[in-house]
């Protein structure tokens, strides 16, 4: 591919250079390790998990019920439920949810984290201080207590659920922002843009947020993965997504009952968790070493 | 004639052969020869290669003898000694070599048999005496443990000679820092505790690996005396690594260079500084500034680095830096030979800088 | 010692005060009308008999009466009676903590005595050029994060529960009985205790890796201390610090283990009681359980700073 691209640019070809540069970017990433582990990992759930609803499977609510309790099969590759409806199909529903739930809630994370925490490192202590005062209260309760708490105040439903593990998370990502920007604070360049006189504002989007998305990204990856693994432990406590909606936790709760007549039910989704925990875990070393090859251990 | 005048340590095997030849000397020099090292070499597998640390080192220590071995960072000077005790560690290796300790090869000892040697017939003390005691640990506790161990003393009995050794090493109020954290004592107290702790148990050897080097010069100076002092005391032979040419001229009756993970030439102190044979050594006495002021206040200052253990050259390792370097010198590896009564160097030219007297060798500064 | 427990007390009362007032908060954003849920609506009832409920209940004060009365009864460990049973929470608790402090104790004992171990070996084959464990356990590591948990308890339940019958599913604890407490607890503390495993390992592996490679390590060998002694008291020793704070950062999630473990394995602790409280909206069982778990979770990192101290004579107490 090296070899090509330098060709194509001797060739004097504008777009070639161009599109040389965009697939040597794609190529780093991919020629990291972690990522081909991640891409290998969550590549296969993520295509089947859009594409679900063309596959030519059983829709995800419908019921068969003479087809119930089916071991898994060619027909029904990870079997059937005690009401005949598809696994496979309802859990692959159940991926999708969890994956928007993921990045739902990673993303509302990484945004109010990014925002308030610049704010907490730049506006002055008493901000500083109200900020921390919060974020320290919020953490003193367990993660998923305070996800329980939410839920619990809010009721179940997906949108409620992307609120509470975004507010779990977020004041973890408040304190890291914060103390990223405390970190620039000294560094010359900043110094610079003060001592010219430059708009705070200017500041905070023309250097403190660029210098400190890297690793906020790296942990949004690992936020995502907590959030996936979350719901399910809310789901399968029927404090989540409820039934008949599938959700990998409360597949996992539904097969409880029949553990012993019918493995299939609970084990799948369960694995399917971890399947994406995993394919996450090295999507998030990858995105570091491709964002700040200096972190690399 | 040969055989007795040139007689050969770090040369070809069949130099050793050539020693036979002369049982009745041999006989003599063993009677006190403490540790006799022969062919030592230590190799450390990196991803770099293979890096030779040492390289067939030679050397003898008399009983009650205190023998320097002298060398800049980077010349084996630490992992040979580190070596003696097989202290060193993976990736590090010794490859070859035997080091006889009054009928025991050190280099052979393992396990039950290792242990036994480290802390009672050999010690140690190290360079940095603010990381080498235990944080965790008191000092009693540290002090006791070799004690317990090798003279199988009761706690008590332990306790007794602890208190007697740290008043030996002349730290104050003994029964008062016996129960401290070491981060409770000074740099130097520390190297006192680490001096009590290797002298424990009366040792043959003590090898000192630059002991002073990360205290302050007056500390310096106290130390050096402590373990004359002590050494004396307990009839100890001391193996003195150090970079300190002043420290050597103070402290050893011997002298060890080491070069490019060997030892390129060795002798009685007061020869070594009266008419070193080596370039090398010429070179490091001459960068000393001297105080009597009989020599111009001028320093000389070897030019380059030391030699990349990893690529060492076929011919002499210090032939790039040496001014009297030719192609003989770069071609092939000069033997260590017998230029004085127990007095080795290992250089082609060695006759020209005996005969240097008090012209300059190397260029002065500036 | 309890001059600085004062000093760490005193930095943890705003802590305190925002975790009540959180709490009572929580229960008074509830959507709807907790009285109508649980009485039914007034046409149900009618309006009187809701009005006699939220009067009992202390409902028709304004919001910062109730909270200064809030404030007031959990200070003096009245945390009200459950909506559903009429039973004090505080008689509910007394039952439930000691089961979950048992099983988060013990899971903590089982993956310290396991971890630490296994750590600490990894590094020292890791010294010796050996890294085959050391790759286990990053492997270990990986997985044991990933899957989750109600999955392992599951799987754990279905295999020595009801293939082997090793455990019994379900029953109540009878502390008297040694030996039914330990069956009963058993595997939930193994579930509990493969999720912080991994962990603690990781951190045992890499900070005895580095107190290898210390100075002292060199000089303890060097006056002839054997292996084991030099890795389980000299360097081991040393890196109990990120061990204890390890375990201190993960005692969140070991007690959001519990709720979910509690569940699986149907003990009667605190997590089974909340999700009884939130299913039930049985709010004052709820809020009190939800009190406890943060007092808890606080507590222990209380206790965290002060093993600091025990450990490393170097740290000083400072509030």
């Amino acid at each position: 591919m090296a070899t090509a691209g330098i060709a194509l640019r001797r060739s004097g070809a504008w777009v070639e250079t161009v599109k040389d540069l965009r697939t040597s970017t794609a190529g780093r990433f991919f020629s990291n390790r972690s990522n081909q582990i991640a891409v290998l990992f969550i590549g296969p759930v993520v295509v089947l998990a859009l594409i679900a609803q063309w596959l030519p499977i059983q829709e995800p609510l419908e019921i068969n019920i003479v087809d119930r309790f089916q071991s898994p099969s060619l027909g029904h590759p990870f079997g059937t439920d005690g009401l005949g409806r598809d696994l496979l199909s309802r859990t692959l529903a159940g991926l999708r949810l969890s994956l928007w739930i993921g990045f739902a809630a990673a993303m509302i994370a990484l945004t109010l984290g990014v925002i308030i925490g610049t704010m907490a490192g730049f506006m002055g202590r008493g901000v500083d201080r109200a900020i921390s005062v919060v974020t320290d209260v919020m953490l003193s309760f367990p993660t998923l207590l305070l996800v329980i708490g939410v839920v619990a105040v809010m009721g179940p439903g997906v949108t409620q659920i992307i609120i509470a593990i975004a507010v779990a998370d977020t004041p973890r990502a408040i304190r890291l922002q914060r103390s990223l920007a405390m970190g620039l604070r000294s560094r010359p360049y900043m110094d610079a843009a003060r001592l010219a006189s430059a708009p705070t504002r200017w500041i905070l989007v023309r250097h403190v947020i660029p210098n400190t998305i890297a690793p906020m990204i790296v942990v949004a990856t690992l936020y995502a993965s907590n959030a996936i693994q979350a719901e399910a432990a809310l789901s399968f406590l029927g404090l989540g997504i409820v039934p008949p909606e599938p959700s990998l936790g409360n597949l996992v709760a539904d097969g409880r009952n029949y553990l012993q007549n019918a493995w299939w039910i609970s084990t799948i989704p369960g694995l399917c968790i971890a399947i994406v925990a995993i394919g996450l875990h090295f999507l998030s070393d990858g995105v570091r070493d491709f964002l700040d090859p200096r972190q690399r251990s | 004639m040969l055989a007795t005048k040139f007689r050969s340590r770090n040369g070809p095997p069949n130099a050793s052969s050539l020693n036979h030849g002369n049982m009745a000397h041999l006989m003599q020099s063993e009677k006190n020869t403490l540790l006799s090292v022969r062919d030592l070499s230590v190799e450390f597998h990196t991803a770099r290669g293979v890096v030779k640390a040492v390289n067939s080192v030679s050397l003898d220590i008399k009983a009650g003898e205190r023998l320097a071995i002298v060398g800049e960072s980077g010349s084996g000077k630490s992992i040979m000694s580190m070596s003696l005790l097989q202290l060193v560690q993976y990736p590090g290796r010794i490859t070859s070599g035997s080091a006889m300790l009054e009928g025991t090869d050190l280099l052979a000892l393992k396990g039950k048999k290792l242990r036994a040697v480290r802390g009672s017939k050999v010690t140690m003390i190290f360079q940095d005496p603010m990381t080498s005691l235990n944080p965790v640990l008191r000092v009693s506790e540290q002090l006791i443990a070799p004690m317990r161990r090798h003279l199988h003393l009761g706690q008590r009995e332990a306790k007794e000679r602890g208190l007697k050794l740290l008043a030996q090493v002349g730290i104050p109020d003994a029964e008062g820092n016996f129960n401290n954290y070491p981060h409770e004592l000074s740099g130097g107290m520390r190297q006192r505790v680490l001096i009590a702790m290797a002298m424990a148990c009366s040792p043959r050897l003590l090898i000192a690996d630059e002991p002073t080097t990360a205290l302050d010069v007056t500390i310096q100076a106290q130390i050096i005396e402590l373990l004359a002092k002590v050494s004396k005391e307990e009839g100890s032979s001391v193996l003195f690594v150090t970079h300190d040419m002043g420290l050597v001229a103070r402290f050893a009756d011997r002298v060890a260079v080491m070069y490019g993970g060997r030892i390129i030439e060795s002798g009685p102190t007061d020869q070594m500084f009266e008419n070193p044979h080596h370039p090398y050594t010429r070179g490091l006495l001459e960068s000393i500034p001297s105080i009597t002021g009989e020599r111009p206040e001028r320093l000389s200052q070897i030019e380059g680095t030391p030699p990349d253990l990893a690529f060492l050259p076929k011919g002499c390792s210090f032939a790039d830096r040496c001014p009297l370097s030719d192609e003989v010198c770069i071609e092939t590896q000069p033997a260590s030979l017998t230029v004085a009564s127990d007095h080795t160097a290992a250089c082609h030219h060695s006759d020209v800088v005996a005969s240097l007297g008090e012209r300059r060798l190397f260029d002065a500064e500036n | 010692m309890s001059t600085y427990l004062a000093k760490r007390g005193g930095v943890m009362i705003p802590t305190i005060i925002g975790i009540v007032t959180v709490v009572f908060l929580m229960v008074r954003a509830l959507p709807g009308d907790p009285v109508v849920f649980l009485l039914g609506d007034e046409g149900a009832v009618g309006a009187e008999a809701l009005e006699i409920m939220r009067e009992q209940l202390g409902l028709t004060d304004s919001i910062p009466v109730q909270y200064v009365r809030y404030v007031a009864k959990t200070l003096t460990f009245d945390l009200g009676n459950s909506l559903l049973s009429g039973v004090p929470v505080v008689e509910l608790l007394k039952n439930a903590i000691p089961i979950t402090l048992a099983v988060a104790a013990a899971s903590v004992v089982f993956s310290v005595l396991v971890a630490v171990p296994l750590g600490a070996l990894a590094a020292y084959w890791r010294t010796q050029g050996k890294d085959s464990l050391d790759q286990g356990l990053t492997w270990f590591a990986i997985i044991a994060d990933a899957l989750p948990g109600f999955w392992i308890a599951l799987v754990m339940l279905l295999v020595f529960s009801l293939h082997l019958g090793w455990f019994p599913v379900s029953g109540t604890i009878e502390w008297t009985d040694p030996w039914q407490v330990f069956t009963r607890l058993a595997l939930p503390v193994v579930v509990l205790g493969i999720a912080q495993l991994a962990s603690i390992a990781r951190v045992t592996r890499t900070a005895v890796l580095d107190a290898l490679q210390d100075d002292y390590v060199r000089t303890a060998r060097s006056l002839g201390t054997p292996e084991l002694t030099i890795l389980f008291r000299h360097a081991l020793r040393n890196s109990m610090l990120p061990v204890i704070t390890v375990l201190g950062l993960s005692f969140g999630r070991l007690l959001g283990g519990t709720i979910i473990t509690e569940n699986v394995f149907s003990l009667p602790g605190m997590g089974t009681l909340l999700v009884q409280g939130i299913s039930g909206r049985d709010y004052t069982v709820a809020q009190g359980v939800v009190l406890v778990y943060a007092f808890l979770f606080i507590s222990v990192n209380l206790i965290t700073d002060v093993l600091y101290t025990r450990i490393d004579p170097r740290v000083k107490l400072e509030a």
